[in-house]
């Protein structure tokens, strides 16, 4: 304790409750202006709250109700003002930028078999046999794609730059008897989550080449397929 | 997007960052992943179910809007995050005082000191370890004081109508085995 001994005691005397989260208002003002003009009585603050922080620790865990966790995020989506199903201009860009760096790849399950689109509710844990960088006209590297065999044979397109092509763009694979299938198109509105996803047949698994085409027809970028 | 997989290994301060970021995928495992403990003590301190629910929602709120301000110096995050739940309870019950808790009920809550918690870090089990032997050496009605003041939030007043004690019988249980535990903890330990 330093000279002001006095208002060391008054500080001791009330440091348990101080430590707890109490006391309120002015009482509490003056304990903790105390506490930053003392050493002493700031250590042994410091002590009491490490004790009371870890001992809350020891409070029992606790299944919550079903559904808790849903409750929680759309609680915090509605915080952020972009409600449940929303996302901001600036998540939607973190996002694309995120997908693009992914070393582990989620895909989602399209309901009912519509595939084409994808969905955010339903990612799970899929494993690609052959991959190859999206490369555009002018060099530049626009994105990935790779062909997944599980959970069903589709092809999974990573853009990593905010509209990189026109706004409607075809997607063809092409297997090593140079046979090209066209396997669906996407737009602004499917891949503004930075990834696209189309179920493809089987047999397009082994696919070498992959192309990205106008409207036209006219090629804008191509990828080289080779083993994942 | 990002990768639930991944982020369901990342260690609690790299999860936090994430979910200070705004991640939506980092926010779903991080509620996964401390909901247990968080609805553990705001049941606790509420001693209401749907309160409970409300409380630990709040806390989890209140973890995502101040993550940027989480100090790993002064502990760890599931002790941030259960000081954030303490709090958000104790308004929780000033603001909507559900009925009364049974004491028998809410003292059957109340851990035993040598209650394993594999859920705490390493660093709060190191502080726990050294915590629990005093806790447990402590005279029955201060370590009751302690934990009612701790864990479930009860003010020495409550602990008085609880224990059946004056309230300052209930204060000096409380500070004599906050300071014998508190003396347990070494001035240099990390936080």
């Amino acid at each position: 304790m330093s000279a002001s001994t006095d208002r060391c005691v008054h500080f001791r005397e009330h440091a348990d409750d101080l430590a707890l989260g109490g006391p309120d208002g002015r009482l509490r003002g003056e304990l903790l202006a105390h506490a930053t003009e003392c050493s002493a009585c700031q250590s042994h603050l410091d002590e009491l709250t490490l004790v009371t922080d870890r001992l809350l620790l020891l409070a029992p865990s606790m299944e919550p109700p079903p559904g808790f966790e849903g409750r929680v995020l759309d609680r915090l989506a509605t915080s952020r003002g972009d409600g449940p199903d929303a996302l901001s201009q600036r998540q939607r860009t973190r996002r694309l930028y995120a997908v693009a760096a992914a070393a582990v790849l989620l895909v989602a399950v399209v309901a009912g078999g519509a595939l084409g689109r994808w969905t955010r509710s339903t990612a799970q844990t899929v494993r690609a046999v052959r991959s190859g960088e999206i490369v555009r006209a002018d060099g530049s590297v626009a994105g990935r794609i790779r062909l997944v065999d599980k959970p069903r044979p589709m092809a999974l397109v990573t853009i990593d730059q905010p509209r990189p092509f026109s706004s409607e763009v075809h997607c063809s694979l092409v297997g090593p008897d140079w046979k090209s299938v066209d396997v669906g198109s996407w737009s602004y509105a499917d891949i503004e989550h930075g990834v696209w996803a189309v179920g493809i047949e089987a047999s397009l698994l082994d696919a070498v080449h992959m192309n990205v085409l106008d409207a036209n027809g006219s090629i804008l970028a191509t990828a080289t397929l080779t083993a994942a | 997007m990002t990768w639930p997989g991944r982020l369901d290994r990342l260690p609690d301060e790299a999860l936090l960052a994430a979910l200070a970021l705004d991640d939506r995928d980092a926010a779903a495992v991080f509620v996964r992943r401390f909901q247990r403990k968080v609805y553990g003590l705001a049941f606790v301190v509420t001693g209401d179910r749907a309160l409970a629910e409300d409380a630990a929602q709040g806390a989890f709120e209140k973890a995502w809007r101040y993550a940027g301000s989480y100090d790993p110096r002064r502990g760890s995050v599931l002790t941030w995050l259960m000081t954030i739940t303490r709090n958000v309870a104790i308004d929780a019950v000033r603001v909507r005082r559900p009925d009364a808790m049974d004491p028998t009920m809410l003292l059957g809550l109340l851990p035993a000191a040598s209650s394993p918690d594999p859920e705490a870090s390493a660093i709060d089990s190191d502080t726990l370890d050294r915590i629990r032997p005093v806790l447990e050496s402590l005279p029955i009605e201060q370590r009751r004081a302690v934990l009612l003041a701790t864990v479930a939030g009860r003010t020495t007043t409550e602990i008085g109508e609880i224990e059946g004690v004056p309230i300052g019988t209930a204060k000096t249980r409380l500070r004599t085995g906050l300071l014998k535990l508190a003396a347990s903890v070494d001035r240099e330990s990390p936080r």
